[in-house]
């Protein structure tokens, strides 16, 4: 039980030209046991988050702001054991785009989801990395914040401004 | 930013010489920098406002500020990360079958 399936995406687009796009109905992520049925697993012990604001250039007034979540269910159990993630999703708070021509797309990005416990008490770490891109008039720019949440509820966090390709 | 004054045809001195740099720099304006903002500045205004889609009435207002603001800062410009509040619970991990023999 130690192999995990992803009955979730592995990209998805959180925000397209400016606008928040994520459908919370389908743009997810899970850790699960492979080929279980979901009424095998109890219930999560809990939902974490992490929450963070990008800010656009600007000296004085930031261009725009994009106040962000992540968060994730942690914790639920295979036949007593393991702790497994079902859903972990990003989602917009609040956003504001300010006057330049801006387009600010944001992607969710999943990488290869591994075990950070044991065999017999698995525990899935999954990366994700959620990018900011944006152009304007006059240049373009971004940054990924790179997540791994673990099942048992931890997470690592830190941003990649090196990250942005134009 | 917030200091910029809103400038028209008629208006001199330093903020127009620094605008007409600006002018100059993207390309809209190819008259003397004497800090005079004259018809060719103007000309050079309404340029500028209906290559960026800002509103084509010759005057520097916010919108033609903010504008030459980024042009000015276009090099440097990044994305900041502020990381705000968390929630993070944490569980003991059991062997798979514990229920079973409890």
């Amino acid at each position: 039980m130690s192999d995990f399936e992803n009955l979730g995406k592995f990209a998805w687009e959180v925000v397209t030209s400016n606008r928040p796009k994520v459908n919370v109905s389908s743009d997810y992520v899970n850790a699960i046991p492979k080929g279980i049925e979901w009424s095998d697993l109890s219930a999560p012990a809990g939902t974490n988050y992490c929450n963070w604001d990008w800010k656009g250039p600007g000296l004085v007034y930031k261009d725009f702001n994009f106040s962000m979540q992540l968060s994730w269910t942690y914790g639920a159990r295979y036949r007593g054991g393991g702790a497994y993630i079902t859903n972990a999703t990003v989602t917009v708070l609040e956003h504001r785009v300010g006057v330049g021509g801006y387009d600010v797309n944001i992607m969710c990005k999943i990488g290869n989801i591994d075990n950070v416990g044991t065999e017999r008490a698995p525990v899935p770490r999954i990366p994700i990395d959620v990018s900011i891109s944006w152009t304007n008039w006059f240049s373009g720019g971004g940054g990924t914040n790179r997540f791994e949440i673990w099942g048992s509820g931890p997470y690592g966090a830190h941003y990649d401004d090196d990250s942005y390709e134009p | 930013m917030a200091d910029e004054p809103e400038l028209t045809q008629g208006a001199e001195g330093d903020w127009v010489e620094y605008l007409q740099q600006w002018l100059n720099s993207l390309g809209f304006y190819h008259g003397s920098i004497d800090g005079h903002f004259g018809s060719v500045t103007q000309e050079a205004v309404a340029g500028a406002q209906q290559h960026y889609s800002i509103g084509e009435n010759g005057t520097v207002g916010p919108e033609t500020w903010q504008m030459i603001n980024l042009a000015r800062t276009a090099n440097e410009a990044r994305v900041e990360v502020a990381w705000n509040d968390s929630a993070v619970g944490e569980v003991d991990v059991p062997e798979i079958g514990t229920e079973e023999q409890a």
